[in-house]
């Protein structure tokens, strides 16, 4: 099993749902930040990040959102974040991300939120 | 609990550290959310001194000598390097909302580390580099001098 996937899905409406799984750290954080940068020349800037089976983020994952975030609404889109895993929430709390990022529960409220 | 244990200095190798750290911390006095929150300062501080005690080393052949002590209501994890000396406790910290703003992503490690342990303490001398941090669990503690 790799450390850190990344499965794409087209949701409609310029919208893509990146889903991640295994660990987002300073290894394997390139991953996610060149899918997304390959998002962004596409002229894709809304992406919803489905997290449920991401199992850990270190602060090199968590730059990656910051960077993605951004971006995306310089250009009119927006980076949601769907399902954390408890752990994966307790480093966007401690970085204080929480109060940046719309956190969905759902596909439908992803959807709903742009 | 003492366990030690040397890595090269390659990001391959975090998740390795970051299996070290949980296995010291099992049936000790710290919770679930606060074993994640040690495993990723641990996590922090040795990428960080990938990044930048051996920046200069690209094929990732120097050593990181890690050292992990734990009993019930301490926990305490020593980093060597032999690298260039970063000196984490004496970096601004960043404003995490201007961070956001702008997109930045430099100092979010250190930001953890500091955020997360009770101690930090940083030593470099005679070509030795040493991170110390110490966090005690909830209710033990010490109130002895430390710097955060």
């Amino acid at each position: 099993m790799p450390e850190f996937a990344i499965r794409e899905e087209p949701m409609g409406n310029g919208i893509v749902l990146m889903q991640v799984s295994g660990f987002l750290d300073a290894h394997t954080f390139e991953e996610l930040e060149d899918a997304v940068a390959r998002k962004f020349s596409e002229g894709t800037y809304k992406l919803v990040v489905d997290m449920t089976k991401l199992d850990y983020i270190s602060s090199a994952g968590a730059g990656v959102f910051i960077w993605a975030h951004s971006e995306s609404q310089e250009n009119g889109g927006d980076v949601i974040v769907l399902s954390p895993t408890k752990g994966v929430m307790q480093v966007f709390e401690l970085l204080g991300l929480t109060q940046v990022f719309r956190v969905a529960r759902t596909r439908e409220e992803a959807l709903a939120a742009f | 609990m003492r366990r030690e244990l040397s890595i090269r200095s390659s990001t391959e190798f975090l998740s390795q550290v970051r299996k070290a750290v949980t296995r010291c911390l099992d049936d000790l006095a710290f919770t679930g959310p606060e074993v994640n929150r040690l495993v990723l300062a641990v996590d922090e501080a040795v990428a960080n001194v990938i990044e930048h005690a051996y920046a200069h080393d690209l094929e990732g052949e120097s050593m990181i000598e890690i050292a992990i002590e734990a009993d019930g209501g301490k926990f305490c994890v020593q980093v060597l390097d032999r690298g260039d000396a970063f000196d984490l406790t004496k970096v601004e910290l960043p404003d995490i909302k201007e961070h956001v703003k702008h997109g930045k992503r430099s100092g979010l490690g250190i930001f953890l580390i500091r955020r997360i342990m009770d101690e930090v303490h940083y030593e470099s001398a005679g070509g030795v580099n040493v991170l110390r941090m110490v966090k005690y669990a909830e209710g033990a503690r010490s109130k002895g001098a430390g710097d955060a």
